[in-house]
């Protein structure tokens, strides 16, 4: 029992070492085969879809942003800046991340210059993406808003387009769209030059999309638009608006158009037409305001009536077949083709000089001219005057008027002798102060334009003017030149209203009847164009003002116009008076 | 895992199935190993610190940038200022409104012949000044004049 209750002797332990060595092995086998996965994986990722991941990563951290250039500025003829690019900034609130909008409100309100209630308002907006609260902040509103330190507030920077000048020019300057692109006027037409070359940034970016200071990118800096000087002075362009409108209001007329060219260059120092539309405040969705974008001084035909009566005659002279003493008998009508021409005018029958016939504008002196030079003559010079082509300005939206020739449908021999005072024809009004200036500058008809040089800093490349082809001969210009002032001095009425006192100036009025789908209705368009000083002409100037009510005349409404306007711009470019130590009453 | 008493007094964890494989004395292996730890945590320290001074330079500069292009907004702001104050339209408010200035009904143009080439010089005469006009002419004269060295001076 003893024996029997006796434990029996304990075996001795085997040494665990080959059971832990098997473990420790399973172990190993394990790490080394996770070490091969891994190492496969790598691999795959590395060399075997190398360009698949590549191509994700780049995707979550690599991102391209566009960075815009800075558009050029339009400045006058002396430098002035008429539309320039300022930053602004527009400052946007993320709503859901406002604990208190009431009290954020009423700090943020004075210094945005917004009611405390309109701001709480937005600030409630339930919205995920943020919510304007004010565009147009300025640097110093933008100091003070960062002093609130709000994070749900942000600013951001915007480039707009702001106008210096105000209203001025704001047909030709045009407008930009949203996109910053020009939508009209130097706008549009320079466009390529202002606009520039926006540049790329390629970067790796942080989760917030910020940049990161270590990562890789690739950065394509923007070229910056040039900035465009005009030939346009703003303040022989202020001066035409001032005159223009005032003329309007006068005369009880809704339109007019005036233009003022260096006769000389081409260059084109002021174009204003009337209605236009706010510069500062245009309205790019309304079709009537948009309708006003366009500028009718290159885009509107219209008859040019008497004004274009000295082409005929520089045509005439400059063929030889009359010269301003020639002399003809004035039977009060002309029958010819079929037609008979008659003056507006009634003379008694006399014996009239081509001189007299542009002194009094006689269309039956005029359609006398004209069938003296015969109709190939005639429209082999009016198409070197450049009439029923496009003048190539430099902008856009310009019409090559009307102009119907021998052989064309539409052409009757009477149309002779009613082209030849402005009838039965439509030219624009740059087409007019085109020829006309050829007609009186030596002969040379000139390429209109508005644009001057480009600059880039200091850097200034100015536009090469191609020389004009000759139209007529520099003699034949003088004798024109010398009609023209003729007929501002001739006195027969007594009035002389585009006559400037001290100078010796040159013009031709015109009114012409508004042609309509059943004829010429009543209303007349009153012009003249007219050009000074005779010595060296400097400018050469259109009024044109349509359906005025007063009276018809171009003498009575577009003369005295003319005349204010010569008269400043004597001063303003200190043209002596054509006779010393004069002194000139406004 | 055994301590191989091989290697007393230092030791290094092996397996029983290679330990009978190692050589090497510690001391041997331990020396240039710590020396090569030491080196790539200085390594390692001197890249971090570097990394870390970039990244915030980094930082610096782009918020240097913003401020840059913070400034030349308000350049442009003033610029554009600038020019709505030199527009012809306020000009003339301010000489009307402000110093009474009116259109000369006459300009006297005098003609003088100064050597060789001749000289033009203008002049002009306003109406005849009113009591109000008077008083307020050297002062007008004077800001005009302030005004006009103002500009010429920017």
């Amino acid at each position: 029992v003893i024996a029997a209750d006796r434990p029996a002797p304990q075996e001795p332990q085997k040494p665990q070492i080959r059971d832990f060595g098997s473990r420790l092995f399973l172990l190993h086998a394990i790490l080394v085969g996770l070490s091969l996965i891994i190492t496969y994986r790598l691999y795959d990722m590395q060399i075997a879809r190398h360009d698949h991941y590549r191509q994700l990563a780049a995707t979550g951290h690599w991102r391209e942003e566009v960075i815009p250039a800075r558009r050029g500025s339009l400045l006058d003829t002396n430098g002035q800046p008429l539309a320039v690019t300022v930053t602004y900034y527009s400052l946007h609130a993320v709503t859901q991340h406002i604990e208190d909008p009431a009290n954020l409100a009423r700090a943020l309100a004075p210094l945005i210059g917004e009611s405390v209630t309109r701001t709480e308002e937005k600030l409630r907006t339930k919205s995920v993406p943020p919510v304007l609260l004010k565009d147009g902040l300025s640097a110093a509103d933008v100091e003070s808003i960062r002093r609130l330190r709000v994070d749900a507030l942000i600013l951001r920077p915007e480039p707009m387009r702001t106008h210096p000048q105000g209203d001025l020019a704001s047909q030709l300057i045009g407008v930009v769209g949203s996109d910053g692109s020009g939508l009209s006027g130097a706008e549009m037409g320079f466009n390529q030059l202002l606009a520039g070359t926006p540049g790329v940034l390629y970067a790796e970016r942080d989760t917030g999309g910020e940049l990161i200071a270590l990562g890789g990118r690739d950065y394509v800096p923007p070229i910056d638009g040039v900035d465009v000087v005009l030939t346009i002075d703003r303040y022989v362009q202020r001066l035409a608006e001032r005159e223009l409108d005032a003329a309007l209001l006068r005369h009880q007329s809704k339109s007019g158009t005036i233009i003022v060219m260096d006769p000389m260059s081409g260059a084109v120092l002021a174009a204003v037409s009337r209605p236009s539309f706010r510069l500062t405040a245009p309205d790019l969705f309304s079709p009537e305001n948009v309708a006003l974008f366009r500028l009718p001084a290159i885009s509107d035909a219209y008859e040019p009536g008497s004004t274009f009566k000295a082409i005929t005659v520089a045509a005439a002279i400059d063929a030889e077949v009359v010269r301003p003493d020639t002399r003809y008998f004035n039977n009060q009508a002309f029958a010819f083709a079929g037609g008979v021409v008659t003056n507006w005018v009634k003379r008694k029958p006399q014996e009239e000089s081509v001189q007299e016939v542009l002194q009094r504008s006689s269309n039956i002196g005029t359609a006398w001219v004209a069938t003296k030079l015969g109709d190939e003559a005639f429209y082999r010079y009016i198409s070197a005057f450049g009439f029923g082509e496009l003048t190539e300005i430099d902008l856009p939206g310009e019409t090559p008027g009307l102009l119907t020739k021998p052989g064309q449908r539409g052409w009757h021999p009477f149309n002779l002798a009613t082209n030849s005072f402005g009838q039965g024809m439509a030219v624009t009004p740059i087409q007019i102060v085109r020829g006309s200036a050829a007609a009186i500058n030596g002969g040379i008809l000139v390429k209109p334009h508005v644009l001057r040089e480009v600059r880039r800093g200091d850097e200034r490349q100015a536009l090469v003017v191609p020389e004009g082809r000759r139209v007529v001969k520099p003699e034949t210009a003088q004798v024109i030149r010398d009609l023209l002032v003729s007929v501002v001095e001739y006195d027969e009425l007594g009035t002389r209203k585009s006559f400037v006192p001290g100078y010796r100036m040159g013009a031709k009025t015109g009114t012409a009847e508004i042609p309509g789908p059943t004829g010429y209705g009543k209303g007349t368009i009153a012009s003249i164009v007219g050009f000074g000083p005779a010595e060296a002409p400097r400018f050469t100037i259109l009024v044109k003002i349509d359906e005025p009510k007063d009276s018809p005349w171009g003498e009575d409404v577009a003369a005295p116009v003319f005349r204010t306007i010569a008269a400043q711009l004597m001063t303003y470019y200190a043209i002596p008076p054509s006779t010393s130590n004069a002194t000139v009453r406004r | 895992m055994i301590r191989s008493s091989a290697f007393a007094p230092s030791s290094v964890l092996v397996s029983p199935r290679i330990a009978w494989h190692i050589k090497i004395p510690l001391n041997q292996l331990a020396r240039p190993a710590i020396t090569f730890l030491v080196l790539l945590a200085m390594a390692s320290l001197l890249y971090l610190v570097q990394a870390s001074g970039v990244a915030t330079s980094g930082y610096d500069i782009q918020t240097l940038e913003i401020q840059r292009r913070h400034i030349e907004a308000r350049n442009e702001q003033l610029r554009a200022r600038i020019a709505k104050l030199e527009s012809l339209d306020r000009i003339e408010s301010e000489a009307r409104v402000r110093l009474q200035m009116q259109v000369p009904p006459r300009v006297t143009f005098l003609t003088f012949e100064s050597g060789a080439s001749p000289a033009t010089e203008i002049t002009m005469r306003a109406r005849p000044a009113s009591r109000f006009e008077q008083r307020q002419s050297s002062a007008a004269t004077t800001m005009l004049d302030r005004v006009a060295s103002l500009l010429e001076g920017r």
